[in-house]
């Protein structure tokens, strides 16, 4: 148990055993209570005295599976807000076999140096220049790096959007196949890595020096349980390997909550082209294929990879969100065009929502037509040029809106909304609206609820409950490092006990069945007060006004949840 | 009476022969409720099926119609 602390300023770095206010945290709660002590809430996200910080999960390292998650926590140059990003990969097993806690990333380069940052298999770290691979895009990158240092490495590292410092810059991390397809995406955070002046992290993968079970005898036979009920639920034991997140582009054009075009209809006409049924169908035909194991110690397998039509690789998880906000949202209705522009913001480093919608408003203003998928593709090359449109666009929906004077902007605290419509889905409209992290689906999404005949999507009645259960369970999964979509398991009893028991075994206490909760909750009541001091209040979650004025097809409902309700959802 | 099914992801695997295009017609008894349906197709309703006609997911007890067109789906979570 041990935090790397790098200061960029000196180039000093430090290890120290975690301080007795951490023990107990891991990822996003050790992200956000660091930042909440730390970091001055009214600082500038680009400069010095913000920190960028990664943590894998607390059970990240062990052999339970799906657990290889990192939390990448900083304070957001999109959102202003307290951020947390997490990402899958394998860099977090790495990092959890060599015993490190976090690393903590303080201070700023010189203008114009960049770094890398190298933790070898005995942990020892080294910054060293990286002049040579400055303006890299990810791909070519991770391939130089693991050609330097072996091919026992793990990569989390910047394109050429976090050097430019645009507010959808991504932090990208490799997959078991060594490609940068996995990505810490959300809320800017490449940004901040590009402004430490920190190109790559490089983690070696043969670390030996993992924290001691407390219990390992017990940790073992939880962990075998955990992992049958994994297998057993038809979700992510079945659908999953085999459909990937895409299979929820049929369902959820069906249910009419499928933003498209810009978010002015609820279901794309022509969704079956880009379903997940057609997308298995196409990898088939082509090699490669749904079923790809994309994370260290992943058993689901809802990773794939899509060739082109001469069966050359063109990218690698290409998920429902992305699809969403690259096909629905743009009326793109065209698979391979949509995983060219899946490849490209990998390669740039740019997060594939915020960018789609992006592209979205600015179509919508009358900058480029719906549907061009020619033109979706010259816009992403802008932003990977660095050219003055493309620097509006790499900043995401709300710097476009801004751009054309357009006010359809389907975005929380500037962050896009996901492919889920808070007209005709109110619960995820609670989730985007109160979250500390901006509009999130990986925050709370209420879908299950809803498919499980649990909830009526389109009434407000019970959503602010649901969104508040689904907020408090997602921030304790990011924590403890859980895969969400391993998540869907824990339904059963068996698993849940089991999963408890598997933590307890590991932290040598004996959890009680609220800990997990607690720890939900204490990781949200940080970052709603870290979110508070830097200045937001009340006013600031809510969602844009269309939402409650323009009804959406073919329910034809508008958000319809009160201001004094949505203030009681996380009022712990 | 006669209604429309279609089955989506894995379900598709219960039918033999299914055509993703056609869907299945399928001829059912008069008064028949969504949870009869799911039995006849040997789909669990519980954990595994939502169903969804025009927009809506609709309950076990429904009751289908003549030319309804039911859509069948796994429960999902987010992705």
């Amino acid at each position: 148990m041990k935090f790397l602390r790098v200061d960029m300023s000196s180039k000093n770095i430090r290890s120290e055993e975690v301080p007795q206010s951490y023990l107990g945290l891991g990822g996003r709660s050790l992200t956000s209570t660091i930042i909440n002590t730390e970091v001055p809430p009214k600082c500038d996200p680009l400069g010095p005295e913000n920190k960028l910080i990664f943590a894998p999960g607390l059970l990240s390292g062990t052999n339970l599976v799906n657990t290889s998650r990192i939390s990448v926590g900083a304070k957001s140059p999109l959102t202003g807000t307290i951020k947390e990003s997490n990402a899958g990969g394998t860099i977090a097993t790495a990092l959890g076999h060599l015993g490190i806690t976090a690393i903590v990333i303080d201070g700023q380069a010189v203008k114009g140096e960049m770094f890398i940052l190298r933790i070898d298999e005995k942990g020892e770290a080294s910054l060293i220049p990286a002049k040579e691979y400055k303006g890299m895009r990810t791909y070519s990158l991770v391939d130089k790096l693991i050609k330097t240092y072996g091919d026992k490495t793990s990569v989390m590292c910047i394109g050429p959007a976090g050097e430019y410092l645009m507010k959808s810059a991504s932090i990208q991390t490799s997959d078991v196949d060594d490609h940068p397809c996995r990505a810490a995406a959300r809320g800017g955070l490449g940004a901040v890595m590009g402004a430490k002046g920190l190109k790559a992290l490089v983690v070696d993968r043969r670390g030996k020096s993992p924290d001691a079970i407390a219990d390992p005898e017990a940790f073992k036979e939880a962990a075998k349980i955990f992992a049958l009920k994994v297998k057993e639920n038809p979700f992510s034991g079945q659908f999953l390997p085999n459909l990937g997140t895409a299979g929820l582009v049929a369902a959820v054009n069906s249910m009419g909550a499928f933003p498209s075009y810009n978010a002015t209809k609820g279901v794309l006409p022509g969704w079956e082209n880009i379903s997940g049924e057609n997308l298995t169908k196409i990898m088939k035909e082509r090699g490669g294929g749904p079923g790809h194991m994309g994370c260290a110690q992943c058993i689901i397998r809802c990773s794939n990879v899509f060739m082109d039509k001469q069966g050359k690789y063109v990218t690698s998880s290409l998920e429902y969100e992305t699809i969403w906000a690259f096909g629905g949202m743009t009326g793109i209705k065209d698979l391979d065009t949509i995983a060219r522009l899946d490849f490209l913001c990998d390669d740039i480093g740019l997060d594939t929502m915020n960018t789609g919608v992006a592209i979205a408003v600015a179509m919508d203003a009358g900058y480029k037509k719906f549907e061009d998928g020619q033109a979706a593709i010259e816009m992403l090359e802008e932003i990977g040029r660095g050219t003055e449109m493309g620097k509006v666009l790499g900043d995401g929906p709300a710097a476009v809106g801004r751009r054309f004077s357009h006010l359809r902007i389907p975005a929380v605290k500037n962050q896009s909304i996901a492919a889920y419509d808070p007209r005709a889905m109110q619960g995820n409209g609670v989730t985007y609206a109160t979250s500390p992290m901006g509009a999130d689906h990986t925050a709370g999404n209420v879908i299950g609820q809803y498919m499980a005949r649990k909830l009526d999507p389109l009434k407000p009645e019970g959503q602010v409950k649901a969104s508040r259960n689904a907020q408090i369970a997602m921030a304790a999964m990011d924590s403890i490092g859980l895969c969400i979509l391993a998540a869907v398991a824990l339904e059963a009893p068996e698993a849940g006990a089991a999963f408890l028991k598997a933590l307890s075994a590991k932290l040598g206490t004996e959890l009680g069945a609220d800990a997990i909760g607690q720890l939900g909750i204490r990781t949200l009541q940080a970052e709603r007060e870290f979110n508070r001091k830097a200045g937001f209040t009340n006013k600031d979650d809510r969602l844009p006004e269309f939402f409650y004025k323009e009804a959406l097809s073919p329910h034809n409902t508008t958000f319809a949840v009160t201001d004094a309700d949505l203030d009681t959802t996380l009022a712990f | 009476m006669k209604i429309k099914v279609k089955l989506f992801g894995e379900l598709r695997r219960k039918i033999p022969d299914y055509r993703p295009d056609k869907g299945l017609e399928m001829d059912i008894p008069e008064g028949s409720k969504i949870a009869d349906l799911l039995v006849l197709l040997g789909i669990p309703a519980s954990p595994g099926a939502t169903v969804i006609m025009e927009g809506r997911i609709l309950p076990l007890e429904e009751k289908l119609s003549h030319g309804s067109l039911v859509n069948i789906f796994h429960v999902m979570f987010g992705g």
